[in-house]
């Protein structure tokens, strides 16, 4: 036999949520009487008192009224005939409403499973009552409040006649339906489970509406049990296919998984088979982010299987990630490119960047995310990462100079400390050691509290025996790092094996100081290379002090004057670090006349940077024209370049200069944080309060970034001591 | 005892008036006409034809008073299953036709659910109904716990269950006056057993009282912080809220001459809104249903007969026809001389 008809008590136990009662003759078995019900309403509802939650609340007839509505009134048979009252079911058949005649229909075989539909529907209702025929009608076509007002007016004339039980339930009943939906609405949740509880004649698959949006106020009451037992009467009993599934993702939204699974169960056919996909995809894409976790290897075969079927990059770029991160950058691999082949865009291209980057074929990360720097901050991210572990490896690699060019361009937007620290160890390990020193100095400039640029800073220095910016960097940092401290202490530096430090994944090379003599002597092409190798590669511990690079002759002779291009090459890095950029500049450009590429190419990479340290004027911006014709590289250059001005200025405190070329930049690019930031202190510094209050209240809402909030502090602190 | 004895006699006076008031013929019939729909909606047709509780709450009070058992019923429809969704079973206090969904806030508005409830037990008593009256002890019940504050000896009817407390407001807490529907008052105490309810009376007296005693006619809006005053934010002002206080205490018997007075000498040269602060006329109010309210005053203190043209009704706007039949609903009944 089937349970059709649902009482919903929440019992408080809570056991059995749907406790089911039925109707008829053998209701005596009911499971539920009301007033265990109503007991148990009160116990588990904070506002509902008892004489809150009766029936009394409906509009029900006077006491004298001896039918009392049926539906709300459950458990009291014994009283009652078991007469069905059809009036409603054949009011609705002759209207020809088929809708509510199956809503009827089904109610009806709910509360009395035995009872058998009459044949001759569209007979005339037995009752005659014209009026009566009338409220039907009403009721029909939703007229609650004319329902009601003629009811009352029918009792008033006629103090015999009372509405029949039925539309009385279900005049109850289509009010509640819409209170519910209200309360819903308003979020009203505890309302919402007293209604349900109080209208059980509501909660049946004709309106799994209702069933949800009491699921939902359990839910939203922190009761997620009970949401489960409701959505389980729904996938227990009712048969319309959309609302079958639409309450298993209903509850997938809302419920934990140890909560669905045994939905799930419920499965009929494979009517979730859509779902139970997605349900694979959300393990899988938790665990990809958490490598902790392990997806099933089941639900690795079903988004397989799905990837293989699909011709979309969506479930090969999730496989990919997981694949990336449980220790497969094989698979990952072939993953990501099969999604590139299909188009997977932006996100394809980071996991296919990183997954290259981890099989250690960092070239072609490289060149593939060189190509997708517009495309977000993820795929800048992955770029850095790969391009820095790229030429940070040991021994230099060799790079064309387009590859190096737009590392540094990358690497200077972005501001990317370990990035400007690994080209240091690229000119480093290259016998590069000025320009090294330089991107040390950037790097640290960036982070100040970046420990391998401080490190790489520091071999830089000794190898180029300044002794005395050597012994800078070991106060500053020797209580810090061992590594700096043991490289004025001889016993140390032997006794301690140098640490190799990692941020992210970029290796800071391990004391290369101490392989100098091992880098191989380089190809023909280099002759830089060489050379400078040569010119360092004399001692490989020389802590006796030879000269101090600041104290030597500040003239341009000191940094040599040779023709060749290696020469004007080694002459740009050496007046690049006398703090001399344009003289630098315009050695720079002599070198890349040469007509070896990689003199050249190194030659361009340091104008560039040279241009970057004098402040950046108009002809910087011609220079950057030169080397990056494409013009949104240009654009990209020149943003990069009015940054670098803004930043001299507001160095030299010229607080409006720097305004005036924020301005300028913010033509070419959006403004990024820190410069926004910038801009806010220098409106502070101008005493422009309300401007900088501004600028750091919107950043703070932004992110929340305490450095906003350091701002408006200052400015409460200094209007504060304006006023008093 | 002797505050016992007085609530219990007072119940039974305004229970058995319900019962027996009547308005004049037609008077009613008009009024649902022009402000009721079909479905039982109450609309305040000067406010974009939005209801609230408290047009809802008035319809069901004047459909008890007039008779009219199936106005009640649809009314009482509307305003349950729209209305009455909290969560603490009180009514959300705005409904916007043409909002979706169309409570446009849920918060309660006191005197809404104290008129509700007040109508319910009107209906429950004269229709020998007690679902109406249990409906009515629900509200009233909840509305105790929700809305009323005891601070300093006295009990405060809150304006809503959110917004005018102490933390909610540095002026808090901030009460509305014409909130006081006092006739109701007495009702709910012998309903629920409650006399919280009778100190609320008490209370909402004694600040009409100390505002007279101040020579300041009550605003709308009140802060009973510290020495009661108009309410930041607010306009200080007599307005369309405080104008139905001296209606209410005559209906509920309570038009002492010394507590009256105040309203009276404000409105000597006319119904208006008044700056509480200077004693000015803000705005005038001609309508018939504003000027009857000075109208039965006079005529109760002093038996300055009442105009023919506003013994009579004719619906105008929601609120001032509102006010118009409680008012002539309170003549017939207290005064029959005035008609």
């Amino acid at each position: 036999m089937h349970v059709k008809y649902a009482v919903l008590a929440i019992a408080a136990s809570s056991a059995a949520f749907y406790a089911f009662g039925r109707h008829g003759r053998d209701a005596e078995l009911s499971l539920a009487p009301p007033a265990a019900i109503r007991q148990a309403v009160a116990a588990g509802l904070p506002f509902a008192d008892n004489q809150q939650s009766g029936p009394e609340l409906a509009q029900a007839q006077p006491p004298a009224n001896p039918a009392a509505p049926s539906a709300v009134q459950p458990g009291q048979p014994a009283q009652r005939p078991p007469v069905v009252d059809e009036s409603a079911l054949r009011y609705f058949a002759a209207q020809g409403d088929t809708r509510r005649l199956e809503a009827e229909l089904a109610r009806l075989r709910a509360l009395y499973p035995e009872w058998k539909p009459p044949t001759d529907l569209t007979a005339p209702a037995p009752t005659g009552d014209r009026e009566l025929e009338r409220l039907w009608k009403l009721f029909s076509e939703g007229k609650i409040g004319e329902v009601r007002a003629a009811i009352a007016q029918r009792s008033t004339s006629d103090p015999n006649w009372h509405a029949p039980a039925d539309l009385v339930a279900r005049l109850d009943a289509a009010e509640a339906a819409q209170r519910l939906v209200n309360a819903s609405n308003a979020r009203q949740w505890e309302q919402v489970i007293r209604i349900g509880t109080e209208t059980p004649a509501l909660l049946t698959c004709a309106n799994v509406d209702a069933l949800w949006r009491v699921a939902e106020a359990f839910v939203q009451t922190g009761k997620p049990e009970r949401a489960r037992d409701a959505y389980s009467y729904v996938l227990g009993n009712c048969n319309t296919p959309a609302e079958r599934v639409g309450t298993m993702q209903k509850a997938l939204a809302t419920l934990p998984d140890a909560l669905t699974d045994g939905l799930l169960a419920q499965e009929r056919q494979t009517e979730f088979s859509s779902i139970r996909d997605e349900i694979a995809r959300r393990r899988i894409g938790r665990a990809a982010e958490d490598p902790k976790l392990t997806a099933s290897a089941d639900d690795i075969r079903r988004v397989e299987a799905l990837a293989n079927a699909a011709t979309t990059p969506d479930d090969a770029i999730l496989l990919g990630f997981y694949a990336l991160h449980h220790n497969d950058p094989v698979r990952a691999e072939a993953l990501f490119q099969a999604a590139l082949q299909r188009k997977g865009g932006a996100k394809a291209a980071e996991g296919a960047v990183l997954a290259l980057g981890a099989n250690r074929k960092y070239r072609e990360a490289e060149a593939l995310g060189s190509q997708w720097l517009d495309a977000g901050a993820a795929n800048r991210k992955a770029y850095l990462d790969v391009a820095t572990t790229l030429i940070t490896q040991e021994p230099a690699p060799k790079l064309d100079r387009a590859v190096v060019e737009r590392i540094a361009k990358t690497v200077a937007t972005d501001r990317y400390a370990p990035g400007a620290a690994g080209l240091g160890w690229y000119a480093y390990n290259s016998g590069q050691t000025s320009p090294a020193e330089t991107w040390f100095e950037t790097a640290l400039s960036w982070d100040r509290g970046y420990e391998p640029a401080a490190y790489g800073l520091a071999l830089a220095r000794q190898r180029l025996r300044d002794q005395a910016g050597l012994r800078a960097i070991v106060s500053d940092w020797g209580g810090r790092s061992e590594r700096i401290a043991a490289l004025l202490d001889p016993r140390r530096a032997r006794a301690v094996p140098v640490q190799e430090q990692r941020r992210d994944d970029i290796a800071a090379p391990a004391a290369p100081v101490t392989r100098e003599r091992d880098i191989v002597e380089p190809a023909p092409s280099r002759p830089v290379r060489s050379r400078a190798a040569r010119q360092t590669v004399q001692t490989d511990i020389d802590t006796e002090p030879v000269r101090r690079r600041q104290a030597a002759a500040p003239a341009a002779g000191s940094c040599g004057n040779g023709q060749s291009g290696a020469a004007a090459l080694q002459r740009g890095w050496c007046l690049l670090n006398l703090k001399r950029p344009a003289a630098a500049a315009a050695a720079f450009d002599a070198a890349m006349r040469s007509s070896s590429g990689q003199v050249a190419a190194d030659a361009a990479m340091g104008k560039t940077y040279a241009k970057l340290q004098q402040g950046l004027t108009a002809e910087a911006n011609v220079a950057a024209a030169q080397t990056n014709p494409a013009p949104a590289q240009r654009r990209e250059l020149s943003a990069l370049l009015l940054s670098e001005r803004f930043y001299a200025q507001y160095d030299t405190k010229d607080y409006n200069g720097a305004l005036v070329t924020l301005s300028e930049r913010a033509r070419l690019a959006p403004e990024t944080t820190d410069l926004m930031m910038m801009r806010g202190w220098s409106y502070f510094h101008l005493g422009r309060y309300s401007d900088a209050s501004r600028v750091f209240t919107a950043l703070y809402k932004s992110n929340g970034s305490p450095q906003a909030l350091a701002g408006l502090t200052a400015i409460g602190d200094v209007t504060r001591q304006n006023r008093y | 005892m002797k505050t016992l004895l007085a609530t219990v006699t007072a119940t039974m006076m305004v229970l058995a008036s319900a019962a027996q008031a009547a308005l004049p013929d037609g008077a009613w019939e008009l009024y649902r006409q022009k402000f009721v729909t079909s479905e039982g909606r109450v609309i305040d047709d000067a406010n974009g034809g939005i209801s609230h509780s408290e047009s809802q709450g008035y319809g069901l009070l004047l459909a008890c008073l007039a008779g009219d058992r199936s106005s009640f019923a649809s009314i009482f429809a509307f305003t349950r299953t729209e209305l009455l969704i909290r969560d603490d079973g009180l009514a959300a206090w705005r409904w916007d036709p043409k909002a979706s969904p169309h409570v446009t806030d849920v918060n309660n508005a006191s005197d809404g659910d104290l008129l509700i409830a007040e109508a319910l037990a009107c209906a429950g008593a004269r229709w020998t109904m007690p679902a109406y009256t249990t409906a009515a002890r629900q509200i009233a019940r909840s509305l105790a716990k929700v809305a009323l504050l005891k601070r300093g000896g006295e009990t405060w009817l809150m304006p809503g269950a959110v917004g005018f407390s102490e933390k909610d407001r540095p002026d808090g807490p901030v009460v509305n006056p014409s909130y006081w529907v006092f006739e109701a008052l007495p009702a709910l105490a012998q309903l629920t057993g409650d006399q919280s309810w009778m100190q609320v009376q008490a209370s909402g007296l004694k600040l009409l009282d100390t505002l007279a005693k101040a020579k300041m006619l009550a605003p709308d809006w009140v802060s009973i912080k510290d020495t009661p005053r108009p309410a930041d934010g607010f306009p200080p002002q007599f307005g369309y809220n405080a104008i139905r206080i001296p209606l209410y205490l005559m209906r509920a018997g309570l038009a002492d001459k010394a507590r009256m007075e105040p309203f009276r000498k404000a409105w000597a040269g006319g119904t208006a809104v008044i700056d509480v602060k200077t004693g000015n006329p803000v705005e005038p109010l001609p309508d018939a249903g504003y000027r009857i309210l000075f109208a039965a005053m006079a005529c109760a203190l002093d038996k300055t007969p009442i105009p023919a043209e506003l013994k009579s009704f004719q619906p105008t706007a929601y609120y001032p026809s509102t006010l118009h039949l409680l008012s002539l609903s309170m003549l017939r009944e207290r005064y029959p001389q005035c008609m």
